[in-house]
């Protein structure tokens, strides 16, 4: 393209620009049709039908705290739930809702033995189904290896741990709030409800050139090359931006506990008075690490390996981000075959 | 033809240019903010902006209260008096159902299946720790959900159990 041509298509690539940032809220995601199945509090457990379902082991999708779970339903042709509804999978998925300041006083015994307990209870009672596969990812996958651990011989008969913080003393989080310049007593005792704001704040500022010049660059240049990136952009955009509160006591823990004394790890985390020894894990593991997480990087992963109980370990290190990784453009034709292959083989009756 | 290709065009060279610095650029955030002092400068922003936050919100409850007008705390308490209801709810439906399968073994099945699953109960224990309802009891129901969600309604259209 000539400099003039550039010149000419500016103008009209500028105007296009600020319509795909502005009318970012308006793009549709999680558009799946799914059955409410289950609330308990702020918490909704949903399931999404397939109609040439042929495994008979349901899959519960579990997501982090910090962001909603429509990242496994980005938008129609990308999305893994959809995916997995292609499969032949029955699909569950745990949403953690939108904490309030009324929600402060749940901690991670109340998400993993109340509120994923019983989503578990709720998923096989509705499947029929006496074992279920448990997919988790971010935080969602470590509140399910906690689940795991507390209930070895359960339900559970696969666990999949996608981009999972287990171990994350050297990750730049650590460096961050595992200090004690970090006040985080005094950060829960001002916000009963974290504002998700800040928090994702606090992700983009670990990339900031990346997250705050380089993405509009991409998408300004894609515009400008004549390129429709509206549609991927947006979805992303906007499921980038809905982050909701993180209860106070729960965010109290999960700093101390993970950044500060590192115990999931080292064997000292405990829930309603029981240890979550990790070393309990029996189950059928996937483990997925992504090669340019930053925010749960694989070094911070990988001790679990070692540590679990399970004669069926699978570790698959690959490269991407933290979340790019499953919901990146190439997730569909790279990750995602890959997991549905492993999750075949260990479905069936 | 080659040579076309080999010159790039001054306007693609800046953009180069431009692609270059802002690598660069990104490398050296990342750097910074990846120091002990970005850390601590990170901790000591977090604290006073907590600190400010906590300081308004009491001065503005101190002031509501004064007003004798329901502030957000009196909102907060009401809304956990309704969880802690929902919490004690939901574990008495946990163990209606629990006593409604056992019915249902007892009355309508096999004995062979009604031990195996009681089995699979036994196994699959009570991470609870609270004294909630055993651990998951799996029911087959055919994919009917059990009761009414916040915005879903019971699927099946019948009261559970009917």
């Amino acid at each position: 393209m000539s400099a003039l041509d550039t010149l000419s298509r500016l103008p009209r690539a500028s105007v296009e620009f600020a319509n795909v940032i502005l009318t970012t809220p308006d793009a549709a995601i999680g558009r799946t049709p799914r059955d409410v199945i289950w609330t308990h509090r702020q918490t909704t457990l949903y399931r999404y039908r397939s109609t040439v379902r042929s495994h008979p082991l349901p899959v519960l999708l579990v997501f982090a705290l910090i962001n909603r779970p429509e990242i496994f339903d980005l938008r129609p042709g990308n999305s893994f739930i959809e995916f997995l509804l292609d499969e032949g999978y029955d699909v569950f998925l745990v949403d953690w809702g939108e904490p309030d300041e009324e929600d402060a006083d749940m901690g991670l015994a109340e998400f993993v033995c109340d509120e994923l307990h019983w989503a578990v209870r709720e998923t096989l009672r509705c499947a029929g189904e006496d074992e279920l596969t448990l997919l988790g990812w971010c935080i969602g996958g470590t509140l399910s290896a906690m689940y795991c651990a507390l209930n070895p011989g359960g339900p559970v008969r696969n666990a999949m741990l996608l981009t999972t913080p287990i171990d994350p003393s050297d990750s730049l989080y650590a460096r961050w709030v595992g200090g004690d310049q970090f006040d985080v007593d005094l950060i829960a005792e001002s916000y009963p409800a974290i504002p998700g704001a800040g928090i994702d704040w606090a992700n983009k500022l670990m990339k900031p050139v990346t997250n705050y010049v380089t993405t509009y660059r991409r998408l300004f240049q894609a515009i400008l090359e004549g390129r429709d990136p509206r549609e991927s952009y947006q979805a992303m955009a906007k499921w980038v931006a809905d982050n909701p509160p993180f209860p106070a006591r729960a965010y109290r823990e999960w700093i101390t506990w993970m950044y500060k004394e590192n115990r999931l790890v080292a064997g000292r985390l405990r829930l309603r008075n029981r240890r979550v020894d990790l070393s309990e894990i029996e189950q059928n593991l996937l483990v997925v690490t992504a090669g340019a997480d930053h925010i749960a990087p694989p070094g911070g992963t990988v001790p679990l390996l070692d540590l679990v109980a399970s004669e069926d370990v699978t570790h698959l290190d690959r490269p991407g981000g933290h979340i790019g990784l499953m919901a990146g453009s190439r997730a569909k034709h790279e990750i995602w075959p890959e997991l549905a292959d492993w999750l075949g083989e260990r479905s069936g009756r | 033809m080659a040579d076309d290709r080999e010159s790039p065009t001054p306007a693609e060279q800046v953009a180069r240019l431009y692609e270059q610095a802002e690598s660069q650029a990104a490398k050296s955030s990342e750097r910074l903010v990846g120091s002990h002092g970005f850390a601590s400068l990170l901790g000591q922003l977090a604290e006073n902006t907590a600190a400010l936050t906590k300081l308004g919100n009491d001065g503005m409850d101190l002031v509501i209260r004064n007003l004798r007008v329901a502030g957000r705390r009196d909102v907060i308490r009401l809304a956990r008096q309704l969880a802690r209801t929902e919490d004690k709810l939901e574990r008495v439906l946990q163990e209606l159902e629990e006593v409604r399968d056992q019915l249902r073994d007892r009355d309508g099945q096999a004995p062979g299946a009604t031990s195996a699953r009681a089995s699979r109960r036994a196994r699959s224990g009570d991470a609870t720790g609270n004294g909630a309802p055993a651990g998951p009891s799996p029911a087959k129901r055919s994919g009917q959900s059990r009761r009414a969600g916040k915005d879903g309604g019971d699927q099946s259209g019948q009261p559970p159990g009917s």
